[in-house]
């Protein structure tokens, strides 16, 4: 494996700990701490086991009360919609998902999963996948409207 | 906004975040630092090569047992004077061959001095240890030489003044060969010495070809090697009575899925002693083949005893040969051991000595003599195993026996 390829690698890694977390910093941390695991444990160095590496991860820190993002108010973000920049308020949008289903969207939309292998990989019913991933995308539309129908 | 033009929007937003070059660098490096990476692609080409490897291992591991020529010689000494001269039972192995005989008539044939009536067809038993040269057939007065040999097919018939023999039939072919032709021009060998045997029974194949097909014959014999300790009781039961007693029996029987149907009959029998042809019969009434096995057989038997001061065999040798019959037929267990051990402490090579004191038919006070092996869980297991074989309980002494384990 080349250089080049543990770095793509990495990135990806990256982004989905953003998607879990939420939060550059932490993202990293986790992605450190999985990444660490995955050398340590003579895993394959391969985008589903690292992903399942940064998820037990993930999982481990929210048990212990670590890295948390919890559900931000809704009015919070709605004054920090304000702006109109559809980029900050997308970001700031994704803030207001649940983990779960930011996880969801995230490797629905962007790593292209299909429901069916997010079930299976994330051990949740498929129906249950689905309804994460329609609430993104209704939550996400409805801020993003807002944001737009307020900027100037 | 649709959901493919939300999707593009969160995949552009993610897309554009990227770990810090810094730290990816760095991950990069503790990467390497790690050694090897566990590709997907790497992991099954290793576990391939693993498989690979593993499989021409035990290939190459599979044991094999050899016995050593035990050094009686070393021995000799130890064994004890309680072993009787009295000969033990050795089963002669080596297959008696046979050839049919035909003609249009009936009349005599005479080989060896041996005379048998033949109605049209017969089977003539040959041993190998002691072919005949030439036999004499005699068909209405008429007479005419041949050479007999084994698994031919003979046939005979009045020209003239004269009865000529000629070979008709090439032998069956063995299952999966190419028929072997009979030849000509064969000479039938001396008569082996038989010095070194005490009592033996020999058998051979089954005549007027084998039932079933051609692969019956190994099955048959198989069950009759299996059986003929039975046949050795009846011989020195009656030896005991007739000494010097021998000769040749020919049994016929008919099987039916595997069993003998009917009372067996005799064919033949040389030796004059009707009592040993019953004993034989009702033993053979007995046996069981396997169960696809259905058909008429022939099977001769020869039953031989000599005078142990003439042949020259030692008491050494009567042991060796009985201990060596028990070690062949046990050697499983001793292949057992050394593959099991091989799983802990491959590989293993080389020679292991045990001594063991025959007492009434048990293996006692089991030692190691030598041992290059160097392997004392495979030496206690051999000597396990060895403790449980059943040895013929007139054989006392001592026996010291190596046993060579190497590699195919």
């Amino acid at each position: 494996m080349t250089d080049a390829e543990i770095a793509e690698l990495l990135d990806r890694g990256y982004r989905y700990a953003l998607a879990l977390t939420h939060d550059r910093p932490a993202a990293e941390d986790l992605l450190q701490d999985a990444w660490s695991g995955v050398l340590a444990s003579g895993g394959t160095w391969t985008k589903p086991y690292l992903f399942r590496a940064i998820k037990n991860k993930w999982i481990d820190n929210h048990r212990r009360g670590e890295l948390v993002q919890f559900d931000p108010l809704q009015d919070d973000i709605r004054t920090e919609a304000h702006t109109g920049d559809l980029a900050w308020d997308l970001d700031a949008a994704l803030a207001t998902l649940r983990p779960q289903e930011r996880e969801a969207l995230y490797l629905n939309a962007v790593e292209g999963w299909t429901a069916q292998e997010l079930s299976e990989r994330l051990d949740r019913p498929r129906n249950t996948i689905l309804s994460l991933i329609h609430r993104a995308r209704t939550k996400l539309k409805d801020l993003l409207t807002v944001a737009s129908e307020v900027s100037p | 906004m649709s959901d493919e033009e939300l999707d593009e929007t969160v995949r552009e937003h993610y897309e554009k975040h990227g770990l810090d070059a810094t730290k990816r660098s760095a991950m990069v490096d503790q990467a390497r630092k790690h050694g090897k990476g566990w590709s997907m692609e790497r992991l099954i080409l290793w576990v391939a090569v693993a498989a690979v490897l593993i499989f021409a291992i035990q290939a190459a591991l599979r044991p094999s047992v050899v016995e050593a020529e035990p050094d009686f010689a070393a021995a000799s000494g130890k064994i004890g004077p309680t072993v009787e001269p009295e000969p033990a039972p050795v089963r002669e192995m080596e297959p008696r061959a046979e050839m049919l005989l035909l003609s249009r008539d009936s009349g005599t044939v005479n080989c060896g001095g041996v005379v048998r009536p033949f109605d049209q067809k017969m089977t003539l038993p040959l041993n190998p240890e002691n072919l005949p040269t030439t036999c004499l057939v005699t068909i209405d007065g008429k007479r005419g030489v041949f050479h007999a040999m084994g698994d031919s097919k003979m046939r005979c018939d009045v020209d003239g003044d004269h009865v000529t023999c000629v070979e008709t039939v090439t032998v069956p072919a063995p299952p999966g060969g190419t028929p072997i032709l009979a030849d000509p021009d064969f000479q039938p060998p001396e008569p082996t010495d038989t010095t070194g045997m005490t009592s033996s029974i020999g058998f051979g194949t089954a005549s007027d070809g084998p039932i079933g097909d051609d692969d019956d014959n190994p099955l048959i014999k198989a069950a009759v090697t299996k059986y003929s300790g039975q046949l050795t009781y009846c011989y020195e039961k009656r030896l005991k009575d007739l000494p010097g007693l021998d000769g040749l029996i020919e049994v016929g029987w008919t099987i039916n899925a595997g069993v003998v149907v009917d009372a067996p009959y005799i064919l033949s029998n040389s030796t004059g002693d009707e009592e040993l042809a019953d004993c034989i019969a009702s033993k053979i009434k007995r046996w069981k083949f396997p169960e696809d096995i259905e058909g008429d057989v022939s099977w001769p038997f020869v039953f031989r005893a000599r005078q142990e001061q003439d042949q020259g065999e030692t008491d050494e040798e009567i042991h060796r040969d009985t201990v060596k019959e028990v070690v062949q037929k046990n050697a499983g267990q001793l292949r057992w051991c050394y593959e099991n051990n091989l799983r802990v402490n491959p590989p293993l090579s080389g020679k292991i000595e045990i001594s063991w004191r025959l007492d009434d038919g048990q293996a006692m006070d089991l030692e190691i003599e030598s041992d290059t092996l160097n392997d004392p869980e495979l030496g206690k297991c051999l000597m396990k195993k060895i403790g449980t074989w059943q040895f013929p309980k007139d054989l006392t002494g001592r026996v010291s026996w190596p046993f060579v384990f190497q590699q195919d």
